[in-house]
């Protein structure tokens, strides 16, 4: 028979992960915000 | 000499190595990918070791092509290739990049050199003087922008894509650990490097080994063995 990969979740793989996650994605929307703003130029330069 | 970039190279050429043995066994492109990308990335630290050193024109160029342009682009394209199941569609994405890249290539050997290379500093990083010394036309700007986009995009993108699921599904505990070290890695580069192109602040150096140290460890724990609990089978999920 197959040998499971599950995790039982924490509290902190609940609550924290989702934080994490949302975090990260904020973290690459800005970076790809920022390269935009300086392709339209308006940053210092590009 | 600056001895942060000289860290990160040391850590990424071993990350480089650790990921193309994987790749020996069965040859899976995701990892190919992986190491060539890593290899840009180690040589685009070298050369900031060397440019902390002595001025070369040369290693400024090898510097902006792989460092500034190819390193995401590829290690983003792994992940393509990894996540994107449709057929012939991360092959189709490949041949683009192959393209970009060899255009890439030439665009950045042909960029003329100015005079302010003469009164270039060592003591000071690179990525605080290339504009004044490097010549980039729009198509370089156009073409650094667009692989970084697409690289930090896929790269960043897939490992929380990847992260969520295991997340969601309880799995896999230490590839959803591994693949959120791999996300913020990869993240930490991206955004210096977005900062020095939109003239903001300079902390490449440090993004650079931070972001390598990251992703080094969120792979190596993506991929070690995992004890079993018990005896209920898994759900399929994509794996790294």
């Amino acid at each position: 028979m197959m040998k499971s990969k599950r995790f039982s979740p924490s509290v902190w793989t609940q609550r924290l992960v989702p934080i994490v996650l949302i975090l990260l994605a904020l973290g690459l929307l800005a970076t790809v915000v920022i390269v935009i703003l300086s392709v339209l130029g308006l940053t210092p330069t590009v | 000499m600056n001895y942060l970039p000289l860290l990160s190279t040391i850590i990424t050429f071993f990350f480089a190595a650790s990921v193309l043995a994987r790749w020996r066994y069965k040859k899976p492109r995701h990892l190919l990918l992986w190491g060539i990308g890593l290899i840009f990335y180690g040589l685009g630290t070298l050369s900031e070791v060397i440019l902390s050193v002595t001025f070369s024109p040369w290693v400024l160029k090898l510097w902006y092509l792989t460092g500034a342009m190819l390193t995401a682009a590829w290690l983003g394209q792994g992940t393509i290739y990894l996540l994107v199941r449709r057929r012939g569609v991360a092959d189709a994405l490949m041949v683009a990049l192959g393209l970009a890249s060899l255009l890439a290539l030439i665009l950045v050997a042909a960029a003329p050199v100015t005079d302010a290379a003469a009164t270039y500093n060592v003591n000071l990083p690179a990525s605080e003087q290339y504009k004044e010394i490097l010549t980039r036309n729009g198509l370089i700007t156009l073409l650094t922008i667009l692989l970084n986009l697409y690289g930090t995009i896929g790269l960043v993108g897939g490992a929380l894509y990847s992260a969520y699921l295991f997340w969601r599904k309880s799995i896999l505990v230490n590839r959803m650990l591994g693949n959120l070290l791999i996300a913020a890695g990869a993240l930490m580069p991206a955004m210096a490097g977005s900062f020095v192109k939109a003239g903001l602040v300079d902390w490449l150096y440090a993004s650079e080994f931070l972001g390598v140290v990251l992703m080094y460890a969120g792979f190596m724990l993506a991929t070690a063995a995992q004890p079993a609990k018990n005896q209920q089978p898994a759900p399929a999920a994509p794996a790294n």
